[in-house]
């Protein structure tokens, strides 16, 4: 067994009052992040291997970014009947991911990995004084470059100069992107998981559809050609909407399904900027009643707080793109779900019939 | 970067593109009698660029398999992804037109970027006679510059494209058969025919 760093303080059970969404009369929306109440999660992600006669790598993305305005780490544990496991940061963009290697044995492999967090919301940073951080040269340089599919020429860059007619000030640009995301593109309930972040591909073809993985990442790559530094936020949502918008959070402590990338972009003055149209767009399709137009209230109340502002029900495992597996060669376009190769071949993360895990959410009691 | 092409929610880029693929047809075919024939969305044109690289790819679930080792028949090279949706329904006209035993012809489906658990899954769905290739780092889909999904090429026996179509078609249509007739058995200029470069590869 192999077991590292315990946790500071015990758990308490995921309750079902944490569960409940808050009694919100939706005839008065209200959307408003607003930070000064931290909370502590603990997230348990365990994984089953089916197959115990091949050897097995797995894994598992830990969440990696300190911000200390909205997100602190605070750390991660795991059981295992594992030959070897170790936590590796990846040296670009510094995510964490908990690697473990599984011999060839009698018994499938187990692991169970616990992080635990603490959050606060976001809240719209225009108002305020301008004390940010600034960028470092290479940061900078760093979230303005392509992905391998995320270009920043060619149709994303004639893309980016009609939306923001090339002139404008940093926020006017930022602003500008997003309203045309919220405007143009649309949430695909058919897509796999949050989709495949092809975002030339979706200005190519005028399919402007997808989840947050392919709008959100849109929204990076046409900032970036912008000449703004952006980044998507691969994550977890843990918790249900405290604002009682049932399509923006966990519906409960099985969050194994409840992946959702946001984004954000660095703007002089007020650093890294949340953004996430994608979930402006998730709330016109899923919020209830659904299929909502883009003029109801329940989604005006989102779109004007998610640029600039977002609820603290999620977490941040890394800002990571093309990541080569650590002691594979597979690569993945980003690190959302846990991965697993089996014999040398990778499993579809997507596929609970072949890869069994699950991921749970329990709010630690402060 | 490889986008899925879906008619119902192209915008007007596709549209004047499909403007612009529509009225090609219809010159060309005018040109070269039916040889090129427009479907409702996207038809088959005639290959204007030159040459495509030589490539060599996993089978899924097989050996290593070379385009070269084609020379001398036709063959149809088809770049789709699991994740797009007209792709589906195109393979399965594709599956169709291995029914219609066009002399020698041999249809090669390559997958785009996709790990093999997820394509086998898929094909288990929707099985297929023909090869399916794996294009794991989209390097061959890159150095083909295949921009959307699905995309296919038609390859003389010399293996030199001679037709091309970025968008779906019903390969096993009356139409596509006259057209891939005449550019199978019409050697283009400079090509051999394919009976007799089959004969001297063998």
């Amino acid at each position: 067994m192999t077991s590292r760093r315990e946790f500071l303080a015990g758990t308490a059970a995921f309750s079902a009052a944490a569960l409940m969404l808050p009694n919100v009369a939706r005839a008065e929306v209200k959307f408003d992040p607003q930070p000064g109440k931290w909370r502590t999660f603990s997230i348990t992600t365990r994984i089953e291997l089916a197959d115990a006669g091949k050897a097995a790598h797995v894994w598992v993305p830990l969440p990696s970014l300190t911000e200390d305005a909205w997100i602190v780490p605070e750390g991660d544990e795991w059981s295992s009947n594992a030959a070897s496991a170790e936590i590796i940061t990846d040296p670009k963009y510094g995510a964490k991911l908990l690697r473990a290697n599984f011999a060839v044995g009698n018994e499938p492999g187990v692991i169970e990995v616990r992080s635990r967090i603490r959050t606060q919301d976001r809240g719209a940073p225009f108002g305020g004084t301008r004390a940010a951080a600034s960028l470092s040269d290479s940061e900078r340089q760093l979230f303005l470059e392509p992905t391998e599919l995320m270009p920043t020429d060619g149709i994303v860059k004639e893309t980016a100069d009609k939306i923001t007619g090339g002139a404008g000030d940093e926020v006017a640009r930022a602003r500008a992107i997003y309203d045309w995301i919220v405007e143009n593109c649309h949430r695909d309930k058919s897509v796999r998981g949050c989709g495949t972040g092809d975002v030339a591909s979706m200005l190519e073809s005028g399919n402007l559809g997808g989840k947050c993985a392919d709008l959100n990442a849109l929204y990076v790559a046409l900032a970036r050609a912008s000449g703004l530094p952006a980044r998507d936020v691969y994550g977890l949502r843990v918790a249900p909407s405290r604002f009682g918008y049932k399509s923006l959070g966990a519906g409960s402590e099985n969050v194994t399904k409840a992946q959702h990338c946001r984004a954000e972009v660095y703007l002089t003055g007020y650093g890294w900027v949340a953004v996430d149209p994608a979930d402006v767009r998730k709330v016109m399709l899923e919020e209830p009643p659904a299929d909502n137009p883009i003029d109801a209230p329940v989604v005006v109340a989102a779109r004007e707080k998610l640029f600039g502002a977002w609820e603290g029900n999620w977490l941040a495992y890394n800002t990571a793109h093309d990541l080569v597996l650590p002691g594979s060669q597979h690569k993945v376009a980003f690190l959302m779900y846990p991965q697993a190769e089996v014999g040398g071949e990778l499993l579809d993360s997507l596929d609970p019939d072949t890869f069994k895990y699950t991921i749970t959410s329990a709010e630690i009691a402060s | 970067m490889v986008s899925h092409l879906a008619p119902e929610v192209r915008g007007s880029r596709l549209q004047g593109k499909l403007f612009r693929v529509v009225l090609a047809a219809v010159v060309v075919s005018v040109a070269l009698g039916s040889r090129v024939l427009a479907s409702p969305q996207f038809a088959l044109e005639p290959w204007q660029g030159g040459p495509k690289p030589a490539w060599t790819l996993d089978v899924l679930d097989g050996e290593k398999l070379t385009l070269e080792g084609y020379l001398g028949k036709p063959v149809i090279v088809h770049f789709f992804a699991t994740w797009c949706e007209p792709c589906v329904e195109e393979l399965g006209s594709l599956e169709r037109l291995t029914n219609r035993k066009y002399s020698g012809l041999a249809i090669l489906a390559i997958d785009v970027g996709e790990i093999d658990a997820r394509v086998r899954n898929f094909l288990r769905k929707h099985p297929v006679n023909f090869p399916v290739l794996l294009d794991r780092d989209r390097a061959v889909t890159k150095t083909w510059q295949v921009t959307a999904l699905p995309t296919s090429f038609v390859l003389a026996c010399g293996l030199t494209p001679v037709l091309h179509v970025r968008g779906d078609i019903a390969w096993d249509s009356a139409e596509v058969a006259t057209t891939l007739d005449q550019a199978i058995q019409t050697p283009a200029e400079g090509q051999p025919a394919c009976n007799q470069q089959r004969e001297e590869s063998e």
